[in-house]
C-alpha cells in the first residue's frame, strides 16, 4: 500500500500541475479523479467523486488575486483514500463516498492557503529573475522558472503523501464503526448532492430570472421524458 | 515571469550586447497578467514588435501594447472561457460522470479544449501576422456573445440534469409512479439551495445542514 500511495502522490502531483503550467483540464476534477481510480482500479469511485467535486466550487475561479480551492488535489485525496483504505472490498459502496466527501471538503480550504502560500513565495523567484534580467542573464529566469514549477510539484505531491496517509487512517478507524442510521443518512445524502451542486451551478449563470427559466425546462424536460416513457 | 520565459528564445536576434538583452528582459519583467489561453495572441504581437525593434525603436509602443490588451483579453477571457464554456461542460461531464460512464471526462476534454488549444495557437500566429491589429482576430470571435448563449445552454443543461437525477432517484428506488413527486422533491431542494444561497448562505453549509437533516430524519 504504501508504494501506492507514493505512486499516486507522486503522478497526482504532476498532473495537478496542469492547474497553473498548461491548463489542458486534465487537472479537472471529473477527469482526474477518474484517472487516479484508474490507476488505483476502480474508476467508477474516480468518476463519482470527480463529479461532486467539479461542480462544488464551479463558481470560484481563479481570476485576478483571486484563488479557489484546489479541487484538483482533493480529488485525489479522496479518491486514493477511499480505494487504498476499502481495497478489501469489490466495489466501494455509496455510503463510504458520501462519508469521504463530506468529512475530507474542508481540507479545500487548506489547499487554498497552500496555493496561495506558493503564489506569495513566487514573489521571492520573480525578484530573483529580475536581478538576473539586470545582469543580462537568460539561464537566470530559466532557473526561476523551472524552480517554481519544481517547487509546487513537491509541496503538491507532498501534501498528497501526507493527505492520503491521514485519510487512510480516517477511513478504516471511522467508516466501520459507523451506526446503521448514519450508513442510511449517507446514502440518502448520495441523492442529495447532486441536487444542492446543481445549485451551485445555477447560481454561476449571470442572467435575469434565472428560477422561473429553470423550473420551466425542468418541467418541459419531465413532461418529455414522461412522453417517451408512454410512447 | 511566464511572459518573459516565454519570449527567451527571441533573445538569439539581439547578438551579444549585453544592454540590449539587459533592457529586453527587464521589459518583459514587467507585470503582466491576462488570461492565459489569450496571452498567446499578446505574445504574438509583441513578438512581430520586438522583431521590428532592430529597425526603430519601439520600446514604449511593446509596454503600451501589453498594458493596452492584457486588461480587455483578461476580461473577455474570464468571462468565456472560465465563466461560460467551462461551466456548461462541467455540468455535462459531471452529468455523465455520475450516471457511471467513463466518457464524462472525455466530454470535458473533448468540448473544451480544441477551442482553447485553437484560440491560443490562431492568436498567437494572428497576432505575430498582424502586430497591433492582432486583436481583430480576438474580436472576430465575438466571445461575450458566445458566453451569452452558453449560458442560457447552462441553464438548459442543468435542468435536464435534475430531471435526470429526479427520473433516475425514482427508477431505482420508489418504482415510476412516484416520478413526479420525486421529480418535485428535487426541484424543490435545487431551488431552495440556490435561494439560500443567494442570501449568502455557503454551498457547505447547506451540504451540513442538510447531513444534520438526514441524520436526524434516519435515527
Amino acid at each position: 500500500m504504501f508504494l501506492k500511495v507514493v505512486m499516486v502522490s507522486i503522478i497526482g502531483g504532476f498532473l495537478c500541475l496542469d492547474r497553473t503550467c498548461l491548463q489542458v483540464m486534465l487537472s479537472r476534477p471529473v477527469v482526474i479523479a477518474p484517472l487516479t481510480g484508474f490507476l488505483l482500479g476502480d474508476v467508477l469511485t474516480g468518476l463519482t467523486i470527480g463529479s461532486f467535486l467539479e461542480l462544488l466550487w464551479i463558481d470560484k475561479q481563479q481570476i485576478g488575486i483571486s484563488v479557489p480551492p484546489n479541487d484538483s488535489l482533493l480529488a485525489v485525496m479522496i479518491v486514493s483514500s477511499l480505494l487504498l483504505a476499502n481495497n478489501q472490498y469489490e466495489q466501494t459502496s455509496h455510503e463510504v463516498m458520501t462519508f469521504a466527501f463530506l468529512i475530507f471538503i474542508p481540507m479545500g480550504y487548506i489547499t487554498q492557503k497552500m496555493d496561495t502560500a506558493l503564489i506569495q513565495s513566487n514573489e521571492g523567484l520573480s525578484e530573483k529573475a529580475l536581478q538576473a534580467a539586470k545582469v543580462a542573464d537568460p539561464g537566470g529566469i530559466t532557473r526561476q522558472h523551472i524552480i517554481a514549477i519544481i517547487r509546487t510539484f513537491a509541496v503538491y505531491s507532498l501534501f498528497l503523501f501526507i493527505s492520503i496517509i491521514v485519510g487512510i487512517m480516517i477511513i478504516e478507524a471511522a467508516f466501520p464503526r459507523l451506526p446503521a442510521f448514519v450508513l442510511k443518512a449517507m446514502s440518502l445524502m448520495y441523492l442529495v448532492i447532486p441536487a444542492v451542486l446543481i445549485a451551485v451551478c445555477l447560481s454561476t449563470v449571470k442572467i435575469r430570472r434565472t428560477v422561473p427559466i429553470f423550473c420551466a425546462l425542468f418541467l418541459v424536460t419531465m413532461v418529455i421524458i414522461e412522453l417517451i416513457h408512454a410512447f | 515571469m511566464g511572459f518573459a520565459f516565454a519570449i527567451l528564445p527571441l533573445i538569439q536576434r539581439m547578438g551579444k550586447d549585453e544592454k540590449s538583452i539587459s533592457s529586453f528582459l527587464v521589459r518583459h519583467l514587467e507585470y503582466f497578467n491576462t488570461h492565459p489561453y489569450l496571452s498567446g495572441a499578446v505574445l504574438g504581437s509583441v513578438i512581430r514588435l520586438e522583431a521590428a525593434n532592430g529597425h526603430h525603436d519601439h520600446t514604449s509602443e511593446i509596454s503600451r501594447l501589453k498594458k493596452s490588451l492584457m486588461g480587455p483579453y483578461a476580461a473577455i477571457g474570464d468571462s468565456f472561457f472560465w465563466g461560460s464554456l467551462r461551466p456548461l461542460v462541467g455540468i455535462a461531464a459531471a452529468a455523465i460522470a455520475y450516471q457511471g460512464s467513463v466518457w464524462g471526462p472525455f466530454v470535458l476534454l473533448l468540448l473544451f479544449d480544441p477551442l482553447q488549444i485553437w484560440i491560443r495557437l490562431k492568436g498567437f500566429l494572428e497576432g505575430y501576422r498582424q502586430g497591433w491589429q492582432g486583436i481583430t482576430y480576438i474580436q472576430s470571435w465575438n466571445l461575450p456573445r458566445l458566453a451569452r448563449f452558453m449560458r442560457w445552454g447552462t441553464v438548459f443543461c442543468l435542468a435536464v440534469a435534475a430531471a435526470w437525477l429526479g427520473q433516475g432517484i425514482a427508477n431505482a428506488y420508489s418504482g415510476i409512479w412516484m416520478q413526479p413527486l420525486i421529480s418535485i422533491a428535487v426541484l424543490t431542494a435545487v431551488v431552495l439551495s440556490f435561494l439560500a444561497m443567494e442570501r449568502g448562505l455557503s454551498p457547505l453549509a447547506i451540504l451540513y445542514g442538510m447531513t444534520a437533516g438526514s441524520l436526524a430524519l434516519m435515527i
